[in-house]
């Protein structure tokens, strides 16, 4: 996919190049060309399909004395301190990479443009056409599955 | 006091944005008692880091396209051109 990415930039850059006025440098020009690439990229991922954040909540009790509180399987356990040096690598990538494309699409396009892409949330939420409020819960289910599901694959 | 399900929304929005003061108060509160909520808060920090670091680590390895890669890449743009 990255590779199409970059392919897709250069095929982009050449389609344009008399509009390049050489006023930067070819290289600022070629990545933020790229950028754009990769945001259009998440935000078409991203409209494919809606999907209800109530139903997925199986994280915490809904009801009774403990409403809000951790459902019994999914509280967070302890990690070791080899799972934590672990964290940088390769291995550690290749969970991280499944367990993100577990989550639904919108939720996997708001989490990587803000976290793997370092995006400013107003960007976010502009590119994503979501609110302020509606990022956060995403933002706060997509941690609460990941998490989770780093944590099995361990 | 706040729930666990409130305390981790916190955790998550506050990688993005500075927390309030009342929301500061509220968490440390939740995270003075609830070790669960610690335990999530340390460990998405983590999670981040690591990916901020796989960045950091993917722009220093200063990545090249293979031979092969650019020759695909060639052909292409010269099939295009024909048309």
């Amino acid at each position: 996919m990255a590779e199409d990415l970059v392919q897709d930039t250069f095929f982009s850059a050449l389609k344009s190049l008399s509009g390049f006025q050489g006023k930067s440098h070819e290289k600022t020009w070629l990545t933020a060309i790229l950028k754009r690439k990769i945001i259009d990229f998440y935000r078409k991922k991203s409209t494919s399909n809606e999907v209800s954040l109530v139903d997925s909540d199986d994280h915490f009790t809904n009801d009774g004395m403990m409403k809000g509180g951790w459902a019994k399987e999914k509280a967070p356990k302890k990690w070791s301190s080899e799972a934590h040096d672990a964290m940088e690598s390769a291995e550690f990538m290749s969970i991280l990479q499944k367990c993100i494309s577990h989550l639904p699409q919108k939720w996997a396009s708001c989490f990587i443009l803000s976290t793997v892409e370092e995006m400013e949330s107003k960007e976010v939420c502009k590119e994503l056409d979501i609110t302020a409020s509606n990022m956060w819960v995403i933002l706060h289910r997509a941690r609460l599955q990941l998490r989770d599901c780093i944590e099995k694959g361990w | 006091m706040i729930s666990c399900e409130e305390s981790t929304f916190l955790s998550s929005k506050h990688q993005h944005v500075k927390p309030s003061f009342g929301e500061r108060i509220k968490q440390f509160m939740h995270l003075l008692m609830c070790v669960y909520c610690r335990r999530f808060s340390n460990q998405i920090q983590q999670i981040d880091k690591a990916i901020h670091n796989l960045n950091k680590n993917a722009v220093e390895a200063n990545i090249k396209l293979t031979t092969q890669q650019k020759q695909k890449m060639e052909e292409l743009l010269q099939n295009s051109s024909k048309h």
